[in-house]
């Protein structure tokens, strides 16, 4: 049945859920015509949303789960590094960096002042943890 | 989820289950990074649709479908006549969602995907709830002016 002009949009609009007004809704009540509009609208839409469901809502092929654990499983490298451990790495590299940095400033200025470095970097290059020169001297 | 996400974007089984399987991936080694667990679903929900429209424009098909596009979704049916009519109404369907405006569109297939309400999809396109709601009004207004006499 065709509704009426007047009330088209706002029953298209009730039809997808949206309330209907006061004048609305008194006009149901008397309008056949209207009342049927209103009743096929909403079923076409029940089917549109079961149409739009059923074309998105799909399950992935059986082995998608294996072929992710098989994934995440297939080496220890893959693995990402603890936060603490990251830390540490970068802290040495930014501690090796600042010490060939100064050392290779120091180089370059020259004098005394380059040679007392260098001669700290070789130092520091035959330096030992006292614990090695410990377990030197006790050995049994 | 994911895979539904990464389906609605693609249209394509092969497409959306090498994403998905990118999305896990990548979920499994960034989990550390998450600072607020209550955020996950929308965290992954996130990740899934955008690496879909990567791969979506790395291919070069932007808001194409190729004709694989929801292929085998027919409805189930109870005869041979109703399986007919049943296709061809998803092959309209098809039709008429992908003439949506993209706003529009991206709203509609994300808010039928299993698990996802209208806040959780305001979250992945980070845009207010009330847009979202809105949106998703306009596009199935538009779809069933297009279904109705």
């Amino acid at each position: 049945m065709t509704p009426c002009g007047r009330w088209r949009e706002e029953l298209i609009d009730h039809a997808l859920d949206q309330p209907a007004s006061a004048a609305l809704s008194v006009h149901l009540a008397t309008c056949s015509g209207c009342a049927a509009a209103l009743a096929d609208w909403r079923a076409r839409m029940g089917q549109l949303d079961a149409g739009v469901r059923a074309l998105v809502v799909r399950e992935p092929a059986p082995n998608l789960r294996a072929r992710v654990l098989a994934e995440i499983g297939s080496g220890p490298t893959r693995f990402p590094l603890a936060w603490g451990m990251r830390t540490a790495i970068v802290g040495a590299v930014l501690i090796a960096s600042i010490v060939l940095v100064t050392y290779g400033v120091a180089l370059k200025k020259g004098g005394a002042q380059s040679t007392a470095l260098a001669s700290a970097g070789a130092a520091l290059s035959h330096w030992r943890a006292p614990t090695d020169v410990l377990l030197e001297n006790t050995r049994y | 989820m994911v895979y539904q996400i990464a389906y609605g974007v693609l249209g394509n089984e092969a497409d959306a289950e090498d994403v998905s399987q990118d999305v896990f991936l990548r979920a499994y080694r960034k989990l550390g990074g998450l600072r607020d667990p209550e955020k996950f679903r929308a965290w992954v929900a996130r990740m899934s649709r955008r690496l879909a429209l990567n791969h979506q424009r790395a291919a070069g098909r932007a808001q194409r479908r190729n004709s694989s596009w929801l292929e085998n979704s027919a409805l189930p049916a109870a005869s041979a006549e109703t399986e007919v009519a049943a296709r061809d109404f998803t092959s309209r369907l098809r039709h008429e969602i992908h003439c949506l405006p993209e706003h529009l569109r991206s709203v509609l297939l994300l808010s039928a995907v299993d698990g996802l309400d209208t806040r959780q999809v305001a979250d992945v396109l980070s845009i207010p709830h009330g847009t979202v709601r809105s949106r998703l009004h306009s596009a199935r207004k538009q779809l069933l002016r297009r279904f109705s006499p």
